[in-house]
């Protein structure tokens, strides 16, 4: 590739017009390199319209017209969004089986200043009381939770839309839309600014090709592409080729565009296989050709800066019963696998009918670093039935909706919107015994009179402090609930949904906003549990201290407020305790499960105000070190500021019973109780992994986990002294990552302190063998 | 196997009529409960699948690479990382709260209730990958009829059995364990009987008899030869693949293993001689 794709640059920069990608390319050296920068800087034509900040300044007078004109905020959006399709700059390069556009960097996409921030403000100060704005910030600053308007975990029905084509979606709008209404009006301008874009494409392609001569690898490539884009503008896809251009174009035109996420890339090899199948038959492709594609399809998302990794969903079980893992599955692995990108990342289904091959090649995969998780199908199956009432089929052909989530595939504009701390209902329970005791002379000072419960902080019993604790939880998580309820109610008034509305005809039918509560089933919102297991472990400090070794509450409170000053010893005790949750502690499973209930029964089958239903969830994203620093010291040695237990995975370093009693610990909680995901991350070392007898032990810790109805696992393998010298010579890593919770990261794009903690992990890996 | 500085004590307190043992009275102590030195959960390479692996501490010879120093000693130990320690002033002399772990206590009693219930925790894993329980040390021959209860404890629970040993014991050893394992993983040090001598501190002669006895008894085996560079590499590693040959072990049960010097820190650590040769790079096997 490397020497191809020097070939192919030099003759570029001598056939096209290059003045515009200095200085950038001149350090370009290869396809691979350029795939990797795409976007990561801008590379199209300038000539052929807008930079990012250009598109920038042409939404700000959109707006502004909008606003003057008095019309709809959905029809604004929408011109905001053709704005970007049709007057961004864009390119197509022989270098690149796809396009490229000016709007590249999604850390500041023009759309979101436009509505996550500047017209979420001015909806959220109308329409939401200041009561919940006062109560969510409140939360927010304190950390008791985290919450946000999320417009994420979204994903068209792509088997749909892929048999309709953009041609087929806006013949589909036009037997909708009822004429005069603003809501069809905002999408026929999307739709239309959607074929324009592409249309847009294939005349810069057609523009390329024109100076380059036939024969060459790029222009090959370049004819391939246009025709393709032209095929788009007025059929659905044909070939394998075309529905990976159909969902690149789908995907940068919801995220990029119109600031809705699009949370999958299908479920890659049964997408593609009946059109690679077909291609392979008429001689229409190579096999070499397919992965040459293949390989450029996942390197777009390579050089995306989503942090949370693109999932693409891989493999599960035909009507049939058989496994979907086939030819074209061996081909989408050994691509990504030569790639070895952080992201995109598989979420494989996996069941008993998962062939050996593929159970191999995946474990090995997650065993060198690639970003691969396992989902079980049927325990994944059977949560998501029991929530969604679906039938068996629909729970067979669930699709990825984020970092562990699935979800019914015409079902998917969820939402993940709040993380409940676990630690802050303890945090303020010792607080308040810590202050009532310092304070017990102080009648009527400022400080008692803002303790939500002044009185007595008497709990006789371990039982009436973790009551009281539940009673907390409980409370803060109905709060949550209720904060998250009021926010979502204004989701279409901030970012209405072009692209999702178009896929979804429900939405069109009902004229419900696709990604707000336009989708047949599910617009389901899901709250998020953060510090379970330090939660757990803390509570049996508690225990431990106050009441088998009759500590005062008081004391245990002010030792909390000193963040464990002065009793450093007593500190690590508690740290190095065995009743940890992951352990298989028996009662710290029981208080786990406890906790769990508390949680989910605030929270499951509850109405959202998009329609749908709230979800207790067990994953928590970056949560578990935002919220960490917020919180104060703990009973079971975490100091004020530490990050806290990620996920439902034990706190850092307390799991010393290793791996199979990890996932005994998970599989002990009954977990249909957190229908939003229940994904366990696990830390192995290589010695543990290596080798034939190292598939089989991983393999059998995924089987058993999912056997006792765990979701997700994943898996990171790496041993310290691998990590200290990856830290001494990144130059020798430039393609180690670890997995930093449902995503990879590559490992020199960490800081040392980062890095230093993920060290530390690793040599907690040693303590359980 | 954490213990607190008070279970410490007391384990230690019932150890210390115990003088050093030697081979001759090893058949007396070997009706003796061993003290475990660790629980390996998640073990693969101690036999088939996914296995517990139990650590009795005692042992008969005294292999100059012998990577688990700890294990030679029947009694309590206690050992001090001086990479680790900071050389507190107030020294807590507890592993529990030693504040950079530098302080480790060697040496745990467990019943064979408890050890049966610690491996039955894992048994959905052995079920799964064809894994079991594998017994190692030290020498768990060393303890042979307690060895033998407690592989019976483990076929009564339905739970597949490695027995990882020098074969330095008498012969009852041998027939007392034969109906109990299902795979035994036995060392062949080095067939040169002044080699076995010079680096284990006693003969092979028991050693080749309890093998054979192993082959005559049709028994599962897996042998392992450990390969140390300049002690028993080049010719005896021939040698000893050979005389397994003339005894019926074919060459896929047998596994050379390679040789590393990683234990110097815990010789160091338990105040032992540190005995082990060096680890040289592109030799052993």
């Amino acid at each position: 590739m490397g020497t191809e794709g020097q070939t192919d640059l030099r003759r570029q920069r001598n056939y096209l017009d290059m003045t515009w990608w200095d200085p950038y390319v001149a350090d370009i050296a290869d396809v691979d390199t350029y795939l990797r920068r795409k976007f990561r800087q801008d590379v199209t034509d300038r000539t052929t319209g807008l930079s990012q900040e250009g598109v920038a300044k042409r939404l700000s007078e959109i707006v502004a017209a909008g606003k003057a004109s008095g019309e709809p905020w959905r029809v604004t959006k929408a011109r905001c969004f053709a704005a970007e399709a049709l007057e961004q700059a864009i390119d197509v390069s022989p270098l690149d089986w796809f396009p490229a556009i000016a709007i590249w960097d999604r850390l500041s996409l023009p759309i979101w200043k436009v509505t996550k921030r500047d017209r979420a403000a001015e909806v959220n100060a109308r329409m939401l009381s200041a009561e919940v704005v006062g109560e969510w910030q409140a939360g927010n600053r304190d950390g008791t939770w985290n919450i946000w308007q999320d417009f994420d975990h979204s994903v068209p029905d792509w088997r749909v839309i892929l048999s309709l084509g953009f041609p087929g979606m806006k013949a589909r709008l036009e037997r909708h839309a009822v004429a005069g209404d603003p809501f069809y009006e905002g999408l026929r301008i999307a739709m239309d600014a959607m074929l324009g874009g592409i249309e847009r494409f294939a005349a810069q392609g057609r523009k390329r090709l024109g100076r380059i001569p036939r024969g060459d690898a790029g222009a090959q490539r370049l004819e391939k592409e246009v025709a393709c884009l032209e095929r788009l503008k007025s059929d659905p896809p044909q070939t394998a080729y075309d529905v990976m251009m159909f969902v690149w174009l789908y995907f940068f035109f919801s995220e990029h565009l119109d600031g809705i996420q699009c949370r999958s890339l299908t479920e890659i090899d049964v997408t593609l296989t009946p059109y690679y199948d077909a291609d392979r038959a008429a001689g229409r492709t190579t096999e070499a050709e397919f992965r040459e594609q293949l390989r450029h399809f996942f390197c777009q998302w390579g050089s995306v800066a989503n942090y949370w990794n693109q999932p693409v969903g891989l493999g599960g079980t035909r009507k049939d019963g058989a496994s979907e893992y086939n030819h074209v599955s061996r081909i989408v692995l050994d691509v990504m696998d030569d790639c070895a990108l952080a992201t995109p990342k598989f979420l494989a289904k996996v069941a008993p009918n998962t062939p050996g091959w593929a159970w191999d090649k995946m474990l090995d995969m997650a065993r060198r670093h690639r970003s691969i998780a396992f989902i079980g199908e049927e325990p994944t199956a059977r949560a998501l039935k029991k929530w969604s009432g679906a039938s068996d089929d629909d729970c067979r052909t669930m699709v990825v909706k984020g970092c562990y989530e699935f979800a019914l595939r015409d079902a998917v504009n969820d939402t993940a919107v709040g993380h409940v701390n676990f630690l802050k209902p303890i945090e303020t329970m010792l607080e308040e015994v810590g202050v009532q005791s310092s304070s017990s002379r102080m009648e009527n000072s400022a400080l008692q009179l803002q303790l939500k419960t002044p009185t007595k902080f008497q709990f006789e019993t371990f039982s009436s402090f973790k009551t009281e604790y539940l009673r907390r939880l409980a409370d803060v998580t109905d709060r949550c609930r209720k904060v998250a309820f009021e926010l979502e109610k204004v989701l279409p008034e901030v970012n209405p949904a072009n692209c999702m509305t178009l896929a979804t005809e429900h939405s069109l039918k009902v004229r419900c906003d696709g990604f707000a509560n336009g989708c047949p089933r599910g617009n389901d919102t899901a709250i998020l549990a953060v510090g379970l297991g330090t939660a757990v472990d803390s509570l049996l400090a508690v225990k431990e201290l106050v009441y088998e070794e009759n500590m005062p509450l008081p004391e245990l409170g002010k030792i909390m407020a000193a963040n464990w000053e002065g009793h450093e010893a007593l500190r690590r005790r508690m740290l190095r305790s065995k009743r940890k949750w992951g352990n298989n502690d028996a009662a710290a499973n029981a208080l786990g499960a406890e906790l769990i209930d508390c949680f989910a029964a605030q929270l499951n089958g509850k109405p959202n105000s998009r329609g749908g239903v709230f979800l207790a969830s067990g994953h928590c994203a970056r949560q578990y070190i935002v919220l960490g620093e917020k919180t104060g010291a703990t009973p079971d040695g975490r100091r004020r500021g530490e990050e806290m237990s990620k996920n439902l995975s034990p706190t850092m370093g307390v799991d010393t019973e290793g791996a199979t009693a990890l996932v005994a610990t998970l599989a002990a909680s009954d977990v249909t109780k957190l229908p939003g995901d229940y994904p366990l991350d696990m830390m192995l070392h290589p010695s543990v992994c290596a080798g034939d007898k190292g598939l089989v032990a991983m393999r059998s810790l995924v089987e058993i986990f999912h056997r006792n109805g765990g979701s997700v696992i994943q898996f990171t393998v790496f041993s310290a002294e691998e990590l200290r010298d990856a830290q001494a010579h990144p130059e020798r890593y430039e393609s180690l990552q670890v997995r930093v919770c449902g995503w990879n990261v590559r490992w020199n794009d960490l800081c040392k302190a980062e890095q230093d903690a993920y060290i530390r992990r690793a040599e907690n890996v040693m303590k359980g063998y | 196997m954490k213990m607190t500085r008070k279970e410490f004590i007391a384990v230690s307190a019932a150890y210390a009529a115990c003088g050093p043992l030697t081979v001759a009275s090893a058949a007396g102590r070997a009706a003796k409960t061993p003290l475990m030195l660790d629980t390996k959960r998640m073990a693969i390479h101690d036999g088939p699948g996914i296995r517990t692996t139990f650590f009795v501490k005692g042992c008969p010879l005294k292999c100059i690479w012998c990577h688990n120093p700890e294990s030679i000693d029947v009694k309590p130990q206690t050992a001090r990382f001086r990479h680790l320690c900071r050389n507190c002033a107030k020294c807590t002399m507890d592993e529990a709260t030693c504040p950079t772990r530098a302080l480790k206590f060697y040496g745990k009693p467990m019943t064979i209730d408890e050890i049966v219930a610690k491996a039955l925790e894992d048994k959905a894993f052995y079920d799964e990958s064809g894994g079991g329980v594998t017994l190692s040390g030290g020498e768990p021959l060393f303890f042979w009829e307690w060895a033998a209860e407690l592989f019976a404890a483990f076929k009564k629970a339905g739970l597949h059995t490695c027995l990882d040993t020098s074969l330095y014991a008498p012969p009852a050893a041998i027939d007392a364990l034969l109906p109990v394992t299902d795979l035994w993983l036995p060392d062949y040090k080095a067939d040169d009987d002044a080699l076995h001598v010079k680096y284990t501190g006693v003969s092979n002669g028991a050693i080749k008899k309890n093998l054979e006895r192993l082959v005559a008894a049709k028994a599962k085996l897996e042998v392992r030869c450990l390969v140390v560079p300049g002690c028993t590499d080049g010719d005896d590693i021939v040698a000893r693949h050979r005389y397994l040959d003339s005894i019926g072990i074919p060459e896929s049960s047998i596994v050379n293993l390679e040789y590393y010097d990683y234990a110097r820190s815990k010789y160091l650590a338990l105040g032992m001689k540190d005995t082990m040769p060096p680890k040289r790079e592109n030799e052993g096997g």
